[in-house]
């Protein structure tokens, strides 16, 4: 099967006051259709700069990142951003939602920005059924301050699936939230997966988190340390895996 | 103390473009008051200069009331009054003059009217000081001879030797010119329309009697004082009626124009200086707001809220300086441009660059006072922040109403502040007295009392913004969004994020809003208002002379003269007119005569009370005058009441037969209509004007038909569209210098707005981040901004718009007599919306760029 998301070699370097500092040094991979894959690793390791090459929000600066079929490393700005509005979703750890529209309206976004019309019959459908999944319908209405922090992160992962994207990018999406909260956003995120074959990069510093995984990278200074290929959390005991992965992440 | 306001100043050097948008705010109001203060303070000196070189060494000035003269006794009462130094009487009338072929005796070209001034040679230099350009001074004895003032003599091509021919009650006399004074002195009268002759002479020309005068200037011994000689003159004249003046009050009188404009200009420049101060108070509540987190962790750290208050104060204070600094620098140039246009709305001459050391101190301390009132309220809110939000992840970072209500209250505090130092200033100055339009105030009181109310006004109407603006907002973005229907699928997700933007946090632009409406709302009402005063003056002329053309006479003439007129091919009708000076309760007013079935005939005159017929034929029988409703009111009269009517050569008592809505110009205002008999019962005869109507068609060539024997008789011919178009003339220049001004309101508030986007464009970087991760492209992210703020705009310049039409109609309604008339003046209001949207578009170019290039990577790291 062709990888869904491959990244080649990839480098990334920051200019800072005091020098250059190497975020990543050489990472390469590939993600399945399908796969639900996770980043982890300590603070600086590059999980999240690695997340923003993938999906096409920075340059790297060597290297190439190919997500179905397509060369996303040197696009143009303009290309880009209709590949990322195509192609993929994200979620972040904050400032998930777009304040002054409601959850609906944050949800459809994406078609909004493309110029669909949010008020057409495939797209309300797509919509109503993005929030059908994260159990939000009735509050479709609201706007995100009327809605829990938990709340908030559903409409986000709604917006993410909403499109039907190659894949979905999720960047510590449970950073801000209670274990229970954060509990119940992995497993939206895993239904996605199971229940619409949904692909899932996931970055996070949280072995809870990462024992949704198929496959877990393990990143320090800018290189994978090490790969765990897990499979599917319903056939395996999730206790003593997300015990190693934190032995792991430390 | 001295860390805070370390920190203040380092804050101000952190936000380059926010502080230098706010100086520049504080400046342009800083300038537009100095430059207004300066501007006046010039007017008012040159005015005094001027009159004091037509005045020279003359303390006091007899004037002969109305056309009569002083009597030989007079002359003697005024020269052995005790306390009098010296006296110089004067002939001084107006009549018009011919340029005399050399070696002939013919006049062969009209040069136009001109003042012959009548002088004893010795006395009068004992007054002025003349400087001869070229020939020699008027010899006493020499009643042949003229000397002309330089101007006029050059304009025309005169020098000594040449011959003039001129015309006066006592035939036409040659004079020859025997030298040439240089424009200065008294030679600047009239426009130096002038030649100088022996009283001699000047009585044969106009055939007056032997020893009297027009006028006579007066030298006072300073030890008895020029109040004392003048009670002492009052009591001992009384062989005519007269007019006593002082220099003082010539230069009073010269000045009332450039006041009228000095007046305006301090109103405007207040207005776009409350503008700035709330914009100065929004910024600064703005920039606590983002640094509320910064503010938390100080006080958590020990900083005592007094220190807080000194930290946002520096801040002001730091702003003010920037401001001021700017401001007297872009005042003076402001000066320098407008002394020339003032200088061409005002009778004296106004030249120079003169900067006021008083107007220099007012603004200062105005800049300062309104910057530092201020920022009182963001001081206070800064104060308020309590450490416990250093430990929130999210400080909340957009702004209640309950804020944008205390920049409102912030503002106009500010705006009451300045105008009690506009009051201050006024007495240090000695600037702005009466404004004579009647429409927007009267007196120095009057003007700053209006600031006053401005500043009021200004207040109820900021705190009225932050109320309607949600609905204006959402009105405004329903619009742009109909306008911009044929491209609403590529645009819906810009016009979405636009709106969505303004009606999640309304409060944000409500400030830059209500500036915009305010700068604009003045400019409509500014156009309305002049507007109404060209309608009212049109209206005013086509009442009292509707006729196709009007002849005019610079001194009375026989009225045979109109049977002249009536001779010529397409005149319908000639109607004379006699236009007089008279006295009513002891005080100057005018009075015209006229035949009162010719003058009905051509339906002239709106009554207001009286019936036409009967007030006419009460005119035509005789002891009847009608009366002018300004008059009606400065007199208190009412139809049936007496009217006493006093001339230098007679006085009568008349009935008023009618109030009538307007009455022909006069010298003292709107003139009180008389029949002829009744007028020369008062002594007076002839006609000064001749109303034409011409024949069905032949309007077009009627005042081509007049000129020849206008030109014939001395006399001009004039279109009362002519008289209109002066009038509109005079009326543009100066409104079109307040609305130039007016327009600095709106500069300032888009300088806001801009303050305002960039602010929001820092505020929401992350959420720009996440917009562009999910596929916002950089042309929607900065289409999205350039909308928004296209939908304030164009809210600002609605709201403008009808607050402006709003007050235009109360201030003519409530002003004037034209009463309360919705009238829209279209090509400001067309001009308002350009400038208010197509400002607001301008300047949100710049915040859309930096939303376009938002880096997504950073942005998201950032949060």
């Amino acid at each position: 099967m062709r990888p869904i998301l491959e990244a080649r070699d990839l480098t990334k370097t920051y200019r800072t006051g005091e020098g250059e500092v190497e975020a990543l040094r050489g990472v390469s991979l590939a993600v399945e259709p399908g796969e639900f894959v996770a980043f982890m690793g300590p603070s600086g390791s590059g999980k999240t700069t690695l997340l923003q090459l993938l999906g096409g929000l920075d340059h790297p600066t060597s290297g190439e990142v190919v997500l179905d079929g397509v060369s996303v490393s040197f696009l143009d700005d303009d290309r880009a951003t209709r590949l990322r509005r195509e192609k993929t979703g994200f979620v972040f750890q904050a400032f998930n939602l777009v304040p002054l529209l409601s959850a609906r309206e944050n949800v459809a976004l994406p078609f909004l920005l493309s110029g669909a019309d949010p008020a057409s019959r495939e797209i309300r459908s797509r919509v109503d059924d993005a929030l059908r999944l994260v159990d939000l319908e009735a509050k479709a209405e609201r706007r995100p301050a009327e809605l829990a922090f938990g709340e908030q992160q559903r409409v986000a992962i709604a917006r993410a699936v909403a499109g039907r994207p190659a894949i979905l990018f999720a960047d510590e999406p449970t950073g801000n939230l209670d274990y229970s909260t954060g509990l119940e956003i992995l497993q939206y995120l895993y239904r996605s997966c199971t229940e619409r074959g949904q692909t899932i990069v996931l970055v996070t510093h949280d072995a809870q988190a990462g024992a949704f995984a198929d496959r877990v990278l393990f990143l320090r200074d800018g290189r994978v340390l090490e790969e765990i290929a897990i499979g599917r959390r319903a056939e395996h005991p999730a206790r003593p895996l997300i015990e190693r992965l934190a032995l792991l992440g430390q | 103390m001295r860390a805070p306001a370390r920190l203040g100043l380092r804050i101000l050097r952190r936000r380059p473009l926010r502080t230098a948008l706010t100086i520049a705010g504080i400046a342009i109001g800083v300038a537009l008051v100095f430059a207004a203060l300066s501007v006046d303070a010039a007017a008012q000196s040159g005015a005094q200069g001027y009159a004091a070189q037509l005045d020279g060494r003359s303390d006091l000035v007899v004037r002969a009331f109305g056309e009569g003269t002083l009597s030989p006794q007079s002359l003697s009462t005024i020269s052995g009054t005790a306390g009098v130094l010296a006296t110089s009487p004067q002939v001084r009338r107006s009549t018009f003059a011919w340029a005399v072929a050399p070696g002939g005796s013919v006049a062969t070209r009209s040069l136009g009217a001109l003042t012959v001034v009548g002088v004893d040679p010795a006395s009068d230099r004992a007054f002025h000081d003349e400087t001869l350009a070229s020939g020699a001074p008027l010899s006493a004895t020499d009643d042949a001879g003229a000397v002309l003032a330089q101007p006029w003599a050059s304009a025309h091509g005169l020098g000594v030797g040449s011959r003039i021919s001129v015309m006066g009650g006592g035939g036409e006399r040659t004079l020859t010119v025997r030298g040439v004074l240089a424009a200065s002195g008294p030679a600047l009268a009239d426009g130096g329309r002038l030649a100088y002759v022996t009283l001699t002479s000047a009585r044969s020309l106009f055939a007056l009697s032997a020893g009297t005068a027009d006028l006579v200037e007066v030298r006072v011994d300073p030890a008895v004082g020029v109040a004392a000689v003048e009670t002492r003159l009052e009591t001992r004249l009384s062989a005519e009626p007269y007019l006593l003046s002082t220099t003082t009050d010539d230069a009073a009188s010269l000045s009332v124009a450039s006041r009228d404009v000095g007046s305006g200009l301090l109103l405007v420049a207040a207005v776009v200086l409350f503008v700035g101060a709330l914009l100065v108070s929004d910024a600064l509540a703005m920039s606590v707001a983002e640094r509320t987190r910064e503010v938390a962790l100080l006080r958590s750290v020990g900083a005592t809220r007094r220190q807080v208050h000194a930290m946002v104060l520096v801040e002001a204070l730091g702003l003010a300086v920037g401001g001021i600094v700017a401001g007297l620098a872009g005042g003076a140039a402001i000066t320098a441009a407008l002394v020339p246009l003032v200088g061409s709305i005002t009778d004296a001459p106004v030249s120079g660059t003169p900067l006021d050391a008083g107007a220099l101190a007012v603004a200062a301390v105005l800049g300062l006072l309104v910057t530092v009132v201020a920022a009182l309220g963001p001081a206070w809110q800064a104060g308020r922040v309590s450490p416990v939000e250093a430990l929130r992840a999210t400080p909340a970072l957009t702004r209640s109403s309950g804020a944008v209500g205390r920049s409102a209250i912030g503002g106009a505090a500010a705006s009451v502040a300045g105008t009690a130092v506009l009051i201050l200033g006024g007495a240090v100055t000695g600037a702005s007295p009466p404004a004579s339009a009647g429409t927007i105030g009267s007196g120095p009181v009057g003007t700053f009392l209006a600031a006053a109310a401005v500043a009021l006004a200004f207040l109820l109407l900021m705190l009225v913004a932050g109320l309607v603006a949600p609905a204006v907002l959402r009105g405004a973005g329903a619009v742009i969004a109909a306008a911009a229907m044929p491209l609403r699928r590529p645009l819906a997700a810009e016009l979405r994020l636009a709106r969505g933007s303004l009606s999640h946090d309304p409060a944000r632009v409500s400030v830059a809003f209500a500036a915009l409406a305010v700068g604009l709302g003045l400019v409509v009402a500014l156009a309305g208002i002049a507007d109404g005063m060209r309608r009212a003056g049109d209206a005013w002329i086509s009442d009292v002379a509707p006729v196709d053309a009007v002849v005019v006479a610079i001194s009375p003439v026989p009225d045979s003269f109109g049977a002249d007129l009536a001779g010529v091919p397409g005149v319908a009708s000639v109607t004379s007119l006699r236009v007089f000076d008279v006295a009513i309760a002891g005080r100057q007013a005018s009075a015209v005569a006229v035949d009162p079935a010719a003058y009905a005939r051509l339906g002239a005159l709106t009554f207001e009370a009286g019936t036409r017929e009967s007030a006419f034929a009460a005119l035509q029988a005789g002891g009847a005058a009608l009366v002018p409703r300004s008059v009606a009111d400065r007199f208190d009269l009412r139809v049936g009441d007496a009217l006493s009517v006093r001339t230098a050569t007679g006085e009568e008592t008349l009935r008023v037969a009618g109030i009538v809505a307007h009455g022909l110009p006069g010298a003292s205002g709107e003139s009180v209509v008389v029949s002829q008999s009744d007028a020369s019962g008062l002594g007076i005869s002839g006609a000064s004007m001749f109303l034409v109507s011409a024949k069905p068609g032949a309007a077009g060539g009627l005042a081509a038909a007049l000129s020849d024997v206008a030109d014939r008789y001395a006399l001009s011919v004039v279109q009362p569209s002519a008289i209109g178009g002066a009038v509109t003339g005079a009326l543009d220049r100066t409104f079109g210098l307040l609305d130039v001004l007016a327009l600095a309101a709106v500069v300032v508030a888009v300088l806001g707005m801009l303050d305002v986007l960039l602010m929001d464009v820092r505020q929401r970087v992350g959420e720009l981040g996440l917009l562009r991760a999910a596929g916002l492209t950089r042309a929607q992210a900065w289409r999205a901004v350039v909308l928004e703020a296209a939908i304030v705009g164009l809210a600002g310049s609605v709201a403008g718009c009808v607050l402006g039409v709003l007050g235009s109609t109360a201030v003519l309604g409530f002003g004037t007599t034209a009463g309360l008339r919705l009238d829209v003046p279209w090509p400001a209001v067309a001009l308002a919306v350009i400038v208010g949207l197509g400002g607001a578009m301008l300047v949100s170019v710049y915040p859309a760029r930096l939303a376009a290039r938002v880096d997504i990577a950073r942005a998201l790291r950032a949060e």
